[in-house]
């Protein structure tokens, strides 16, 4: 299968909602009445997310925050993405890049 | 509990009012008005759902034009009547008339037209009207700034022979509405005037009974002690309390209106639509109105629900997150990125 060059882009959905709390978040998935209480790096992600960050500088406050390598916190931050789509709390779409 | 709303229309115009979104203005459109045929049907619902208490509310409930039939229809009930105190003399002479052990007039005392507070017209006259409803009438008071005076209402009890009690209520914000509300902020300075005022109220006989949405940690151990002593009826709760609309709509309260709003059908009851609101708001009560709610022991232990949900939902928010990680992705969309390379 041939490859390109593309981005996947992780959208919180309009169905929720969330606060911070002294060390927490609560995320608020109206659609499934659940919630999710994000705690110590999640919390911190979802923060970041939260701030409208763009990548790079999620994977570089992550690895402030972590005391990671690079590498290390890109894999972490990708990680924690998935799970917090597995969760329902970020919907996942993938987009190619044009030419 | 369950309020029925039997008139949108309201001869006020509160600042603090969190009913205003659902109000329609005063005038006397019938549709602002419940129908009896309606009524009737709303207390069956009350009837199957094993409420014995039928409390109406408003807007103005007092105002209805076929005040009195509503009144006959629910006789042999003990009804609940809550109102600004200035009651048409219909509707008066009706409440006049029922035994005290049978109904109770809640009468909101500063309820005003004015943005400045109740004037002395309208002060003279609710004075008149809870003169007349005596031991049937119960003050009540929403707190909305610091600066409250209560005393007045210990010198109308004493002179009227009304209920001696008083009901104090936070005034809480309407979701997506504007109405003058307390910030939670400002909860332990109006806590400590509370506290000072029960004494006095004590003094003269008189109790003090706390609606929905107030907070345990707005007192300290010490003011606790005081209001206990002052037999002050101490609640940290927020729960549905079922406000039934002219349309069948029902609403958890007025401030959470418009949120899990449902339906009125023959086949509900009371407990179905606790059910219904329970399971909708849980997943926002994990929080409180303050951020060290939610890990506060009290709250986990179940003896305060942390204030009232609406000022706890309006702490929620939402923001169009978006963050995009490049990486290889297929021509199909399976995307195959590797941190690092």
């Amino acid at each position: 299968m041939r490859e390109r060059r593309g981005r996947i882009v992780y959208t919180a959905p309009e169905t929720s909602s969330w606060l911070t709390d002294n060390d927490h978040v609560i995320v608020v998935d109206t659609a499934a009445s659940a919630a999710h209480v994000l705690e110590g790096l999640d919390a911190v992600i979802w923060s970041l997310l939260d701030l409208s960050y763009d990548h790079r500088r999620l994977v570089d406050l992550v690895q402030r925050c972590s005391d990671l390598t690079q590498i290390e916190a890109e894999r972490e931050l990708r990680a924690t993405l998935d799970r917090f789509t597995e969760l329902g709390l970020l919907a996942r779409t993938v987009e190619a890049e044009h030419g | 509990m369950a309020n029925l709303i039997v008139s949108t229309a309201c001869n006020m115009s509160c600042s603090f009012c969190f009913a205003r979104e659902q109000m329609t203005g005063a005038s006397e459109d019938s549709l602002q008005f419940i129908p009896l045929e309606v009524f009737d049907e709303q207390l069956e619902f009350l009837a199957r759902s094993g409420i014995e208490q039928i409390r109406l509310i408003g807007g103005e409930p007092t105002i209805h034009p076929r005040f009195p039939e509503l009144i006959e229809h629910a006789r042999g009930h003990h009804i609940v009547v809550f109102t600004s105190g200035l009651v048409p003399e219909r509707a008066l002479a009706c409440l006049e008339r029922f035994p005290e052990s049978e109904c109770t007039v809640i009468v909101n005392t500063n309820a005003t037209r004015r943005p400045d507070g109740p004037n002395a017209t309208e002060l003279r006259r609710r004075a008149a009207v809870v003169r007349r409803l005596g031991p049937r009438a119960l003050l009540g008071f929403t707190i909305f700034r610091v600066d409250f005076d209560l005393d007045p209402l210990l010198a109308l009890i004493g002179e009227s022979g009304a209920a001696p009690a008083i009901r104090l209520g936070l005034a809480q914000p309407i979701l997506g509405g504007h109405n003058e509300y307390l910030r939670p902020k400002l909860y332990p300075i109006v806590g400590r005037r509370i506290v000072d005022f029960a004494e006095r109220a004590a003094r003269d006989g008189v109790r003090l009974e706390l609606d929905c949405g107030f907070v345990r940690c707005m007192f300290g151990d010490d003011d606790l002690l005081s209001l206990k002593h002052a037999g002050a009826d101490l609640g940290w709760r927020c729960s549905p309390i079922l406000d039934v609309g002219l349309d069948g709509t029902v609403y958890h309260c007025f401030p959470l209106a418009g949120l899990f709003d449902t339906r009125l059908t023959p086949d509900l009851d009371a407990n179905r639509l606790h059910e219904h609101f329970e399971a909708r708001t849980s997943p926002y009560r994990l929080a409180g109105i303050y951020r060290r709610c939610s890990r506060c022991a009290l709250k986990q232990q179940g003896e305060c629900t942390g204030g009232c949900l609406a000022a706890t939902v309006r702490r929620y928010r939402h923001r169009a997150v978006r963050v995009a990680v490049p990486g290889a992705v297929t021509l199909e969309g399976c995307e195959t990125p590797e941190p690092g390379k």
